[in-house]
């Protein structure tokens, strides 16, 4: 029991992250100029939740949808040049995003301009258990890791606040790959 | 009028207090002493009990309120950083949207 209790919390945080960040892509930080990363779990969230005020609309739109998430992973890299990563960087990411209940929604793939970018989302039952944007820039390699119950309504609320767009929801099943 | 005259006069008319007044004096007031002291031993005692009791408030005190302004730091450190992720993540599902777009109208 005591061993099983160690197993939970040890796994635990993983198994919220859900997708799991590859080891490699903390490498790239050496060769960036510019990094952003963001790793905020359930606890943290929460805790932020906290500091979003409730007189604002705007922080209390934001406050009322973040209570449905669990995780927010964001890494991000700039670099000075192009080629400073291998677009293989992201394979690790994607081969997890094979597993059940993720489909693609948007994929464009562009070998001329090298500029990629993917939506996955995670279905569980009738809602969206999780989002996964993956860029691929000639200089800037983002994943946005998004995990917990999110609708696409719920982004779309998001619509203006804090740079986050109005999705069509009209479009939710769109697949758009093209290289 | 006259009979309170009378008892005023009763009232303050000068005694002679004996002639061991002195002494009794003395006696009272060395009797007094050793009380005095302890007292002082019982003061002292309460003034710790008291600093101690008021250390222990303000140790108390001090790291609540030092735990909850840790607290605040890593909220607002966590609402900074969520605005920055949504931003990011924003950002990049417009560009998604955008190239999606791109590839519609190049068809």
């Amino acid at each position: 029991m005591k061993y099983a209790l160690v197993l939970f919390f040890a796994i635990g945080p993983l198994l919220a992250q859900d997708v799991k960040m590859p080891a490699d892509l903390d490498k790239l930080a050496a060769k960036a100029s510019e990094v952003v990363d963001v790793s905020l779990d359930g606890a943290m969230l929460r805790l932020a939740g906290r500091f979003l005020s409730n007189n604002d609309p705007d922080e209390a739109k934001v406050k009322s949808i973040v209570a449905g998430l669990r995780g927010i992973y964001v890494k991000s890299f700039e670099f000075e040049k192009e080629g400073e990563y291998s677009p293989s960087e992201l394979d690790e990411i994607r081969h997890q995003l094979r597993g059940p209940g993720w489909s693609r929604m948007v994929g464009v793939t562009s070998k001329k301009g090298g500029d990629n970018a993917e939506i996955y989302m995670k279905l569980d039952n009738d809602h969206i258990g999780g989002l996964v944007v993956l860029c691929a820039e000639p200089k800037e390699l983002t994943v946005v890791d998004i995990v917990g119950n999110i609708s696409l309504d719920d982004l779309s609320a998001l619509g203006g606040h804090f740079g986050v767009p109005d999705i069509d929801t009209s479009k939710e099943h769109k697949k758009a790959t093209k290289e | 009028m006259s009979r309170l005259d009378d008892a005023l006069r009763e009232a303050f008319r000068s005694q002679d207090p004996g002639p061991d007044f002195t002494a009794r004096v003395l006696t009272a007031a060395a009797g007094a002493r050793p009380k005095e002291k302890g007292n002082w031993w019982g003061a002292l005692g309460l003034r710790w009990a008291m600093a101690a009791a008021l250390a222990c408030v303000l140790l108390v005190g001090g790291s609540i309120e030092y735990r909850r302004e840790q607290e605040e730091r890593q909220g607002l450190l966590a609402k900074q950083q969520l605005v920055l992720a949504l931003h990011i993540a924003g950002s990049k599902l417009n560009h998604a949207r955008d190239r999606v777009q791109q590839l519609n109208a190049g068809d």
